[in-house]
């Protein structure tokens, strides 16, 4: 976790930052940022294959001896299972939290809406695209470990569909929220999850692409985004 | 003669380079319209299997095959450029990504297109000279769309949508015929690899794909159709003549990425259009002081 936060404030430092000089704008360095990420995250998964030989790498249950619990025979629960969803709810709640309330939350929101009109307003603008690409950064380590343990193992491909699957989530759960977030979340996974027993021998990225289609026609915003009026 | 042996010896690599070439001017000209649209690639995709499907399965005249397929894509271009009317920046590119999964997993679906390995032993053919003709075609297709008022209607929309509209220009039509110019042209690149390389799977057109016809654009420039044609060569011929770079591939690919979009937002071509840019000040500046030299000697 914090390995991936330092990466991530390095990229910051290294390419986001320079980008936002040259570009001018939170908003027009947006597409420049994007593409930039993308190019060294494949950088990082073509290194990561050459060290790895593209094998997986067992990860060890060292820190972990998995147990299963059974709740009357209804289902089987393991520890890792609990972890994993524990884990997650407090990491949502901590961000939604830290967003909404904490001082440097609402720095981060004001940033979002207004970088010039926030930083007239002294925040230190830069600063706060620190933190919170160091944040997501963390978040997106925390999601790692997780994946990792709960299925014993890292491969270097295993970002990839993850990163499809947070775009859509995002989008659909709207910009800038995090509860919208975690509704997307907890909708991409039932799709994935739930399409076998109802639509079954329809591929789920099917059912899911559609939907996002339809959705972004519906509601551009997302489920949980705000209706934004951009200019008057 | 070692110019005909070099073409020999590079068939594959040309052919590439060339529907590289009209794809990533697929991609650029919807996005120096301020369209951030991976649409083309869908196109692409679609435009192969089109083509794939007639010659394979009913027979079709491959030219024919090709005429077709590009008007359908076409067609389908402006209803998608018409739905996604109120769609911006990252949503329309989040859009575009999820049309272009849908065929993919559509492609992979299916059984008229093969499933999931796809379509091959088609038996179409096209000369490289014809492929070549097109990608000259194109290119001064995009040089015109890039002069005159459609030139400057584009820029416009680019820039500032309200701005456009207060102009009286029509953006959502005007979006549209984009959006459907890029997917025509995308379409046309996906019917002449196919006629090319005679095969398509649906992994052909996946996100990798999408990634490395984005990097071929804005390696090259987004404001150009030459910065397209550029990075679409940079990313196609340089792999394969320097050997050395061999296994260390895609972390070059991923870095150049990054590198070339923080040291210079617009691309390779936006660094030749700044040094082109002070080299006219200069020269300008030059002629300057000699034009206010003669006149202070005439006042003097």
């Amino acid at each position: 976790m914090v390995a991936a936060a330092a990466i991530s404030l390095l990229l910051e430092l290294c390419l986001f930052r320079p980008i936002r000089a040259r570009t001018g704008s939170f908003i027009a360095a947006e597409l420049p940022t994007f593409l930039a990420s993308i190019g060294v995250a494949g950088a990082l998964e073509a290194w990561v294959d050459e060290r790895t030989n593209g094998e997986s790498l067992p990860v060890g249950s060292r820190f972990f001896s998995s147990h299963s619990y059974a709740f009357h025979h209804l289902f089987n629960i393991t520890n890792l299972d609990v972890l994993v969803i524990v884990l997650g709810t407090l990491g949502t709640v901590g961000l939604a939290a830290w967003v909404a309330k904490a001082r440097q939350g609402r720095a981060v929101r004001a940033v979002a809406y207004d970088a010039t009109t926030a930083r007239l307003m002294g925040i230190n603008a830069n600063l706060v695209a620190s933190v919170t690409v160091a944040v997501g950064g963390a978040m997106a380590g925390l999601a790692g470990v997780l994946l990792a343990i709960r299925f014993g193992s890292v491969q270097f491909q295993m970002g990839d569909s993850l990163l499809l699957y947070a775009l859509v989530i995002v989008v659909i759960g709207g910009q800038g929220s995090v509860w919208g977030a975690a509704v997307g979340s907890l909708a991409v996974a039932l799709i994935q999850t739930e399409q076998v027993s109802y639509f079954p021998g329809i591929d789920p990225d099917l059912i899911l692409f559609g939907m996002v289609i339809a959705l972004l026609l519906v509601r551009p915003q997302g489920i949980a985004g705000a209706q934004v009026v951009e200019k008057l | 003669m070692s110019l005909f042996r070099l073409y020999q010896d590079n068939i594959t690599l040309i052919e590439q380079f060339s529907d590289y070439a009209i794809l990533t001017v697929a991609v650029q000209v919807a996005m120096r319209a301020g369209l951030f649209s991976v649409l083309p690639i869908g196109a692409w995709l679609t435009g192969a299997y089109g083509v794939g499907i007639l010659v394979k399965t009913y027979q079709v005249n491959e030219y024919l095959a090709l005429v077709l397929s590009v008007a359908g894509v076409v067609v389908c271009g402006w209803v998608i450029g018409r739905l996604f009317h109120n769609l911006r920046r990252l949503q329309l590119a989040l859009a575009t990504v999820a049309v272009d999964l849908l065929l993919v997993s559509l492609a992979g679906d299916l059984s008229i297109t093969g499933g999931g390995g796809g379509l091959y032993g088609i038996a179409a053919n096209i000369p490289v000279l014809y492929v070549v003709c097109t990608v000259v075609v194109i290119m001064l297709g995009a040089a015109l769309l890039e002069r005159g008022a459609l030139g400057r209607t584009s820029a416009v929309l680019a820039h500032d949508e309200d701005l456009a509209a207060a102009f009286g220009i029509n953006v959502p039509v005007l979006r549209a015929r984009f959006l459907m110019l890029s997917c025509g042209i995308g379409a046309l690149a996906g019917a002449i690899y196919v006629m090319m390389f005679l095969s398509i799977s649906p992994t052909d057109g996946n996100f990798s794909m999408i990634t490395l016809m984005m990097s071929m654009a804005v390696i090259g420039g987004i404001g150009s159709w030459r910065g397209a044609v550029l990075g679409a060569f940079v990313l196609t011929v340089l792999p394969s003549v320097m050997g050395f770079v061999g296994a260390w591939r895609l972390e070059i690919y991923g870095i150049a990425l990054a590198v070339v979009v923080v040291v210079s937002p617009d691309g390779l071509f936006g660094i030749y259009q700044r040094i082109r840019f002070k080299n006219r000040i200069h020269e300008k500046r030059r002629l300057g002081k000699i034009l206010t030299r003669s006149f202070s000697v005439e006042s003097s």
